[in-house]
């Protein structure tokens, strides 16, 4: 079995490209609370109708990875058909305590921590059957974290096309031009997954980025 | 916090009056920087995330306590066996199963 699977492994990029093809797999990816269920409904909205889940503001809402098949995408006259996996938050600690604030009990918190912890290690398999990241950061925070570097070189050695998505442009402390300039090497689009705001970009970059 | 012009790159401080005028360099396009990074700062930070990664040893997620977890993303990202490590005091659970499952996604 050993065998097969390295020759598996080894032609991956050709059984990629075939499916490739007729459908694109997409993981949103991200550090919790960053927006990733709110672009993925908005997605959804926009092209089938439908919506992925609920977001909430307390973090480490999404705990387990939600696919969504066969979304079909129109730009400039451009058909995509796309897959959209819409991930765990991820992070590299997780503590009830931080839930408790929410007003969640103790053993829900708990709970929740745990599931957090599983949702994250989920996140991160799913990234062997993606075949591009829409990797989403909160535009009011800091970009330059250790799940972003992470994520970000894990991707690139990866050779896994990458869009940066800078969310939440609606608010006044946005600054999305400070995650361009932490990752200069790759496309970095800035919206507003919640409002709306230039999301027409965001799909004619996935359409050139994943097409 | 300055405008950087577009073309040569040159910072002018807000409220500049040469913002009007456009650059030296004839271009007048400006770019808003809002608080640029220090490149030692960038560094300082760096350091501090690899000082992060160090504190790992051969695990990809430590139980510190019920409901407390820390998370090795490296160690994750890397290799498709879990490692749990209970505690700071050397005791460890290897997660078999995912050292021996096949993969079903593909």
């Amino acid at each position: 079995m050993g065998i097969i699977l390295a020759i598996k492994k080894r032609f991956r990029f050709l059984i990629k490209l075939f499916r490739r093809k007729d459908r694109v797999r997409i993981g949103i990816y991200g550090p919790p609370n960053a927006g990733k269920t709110t672009l993925a409904n908005r997605i959804l909205r926009d092209w089938s109708g439908d919506i992925m889940g609920s977001p909430s503001e307390i973090p480490h809402e999404t705990r387990r990875a939600r696919l969504r098949e066969g979304v079909k995408i129109e730009v400039n006259g451009k058909s995509l058909s796309i897959d959209i996996v819409d991930t765990p938050g991820i992070a590299t600690k997780i503590d009830f305590h931080e839930f408790l604030k929410y007003g969640l009990s103790e053993e829900e918190a708990k709970r929740r921590a745990k599931e957090a912890t599983e949702g994250v290690i989920e996140a991160i398999k799913w990234l062997d059957d993606l075949d591009g990241v829409l990797l989403v950061m909160d535009s009011t925070e800091d970009p330059f974290t250790q799940v972003n570097v992470t994520i970000v070189g894990n991707i690139e050695a990866r050779n896994l096309p990458l869009l940066i998505v800078a969310n939440k442009i609606d608010l006044p402390t946005a600054s999305p031009a400070r995650i361009k300039t932490a990752f200069p090497q790759h496309p970095v689009v800035p919206i507003s997954a919640l409002k709306g705001i230039n999301i027409d970009a965001l799909y004619k970059a996935m359409a050139e980025k994943f097409g | 916090m300055p405008h950087r012009c577009t073309k040569c790159g040159k910072l002018y401080a807000d409220g500049d009056m040469r913002l009007l005028q456009g650059c030296e360099c004839g271009n007048n396009k400006f770019i808003y920087v809002p608080k640029e990074k220090r490149t030692e700062d960038l560094e300082v930070q760096v350091e501090q995330v690899k000082k992060e990664f160090e504190r790992f040893g051969i695990e990809s997620v430590r139980i510190i306590a019920p409901g407390q977890y820390e998370i090795n993303l490296e160690k994750l990202f890397e290799r498709e066996e879990i490692i749990i490590a209970i505690q700071e005091d050397g005791r460890y659970v290897i997660h078999l199963p995912s050292l021996l499952k096949k993969k079903k996604k593909d």
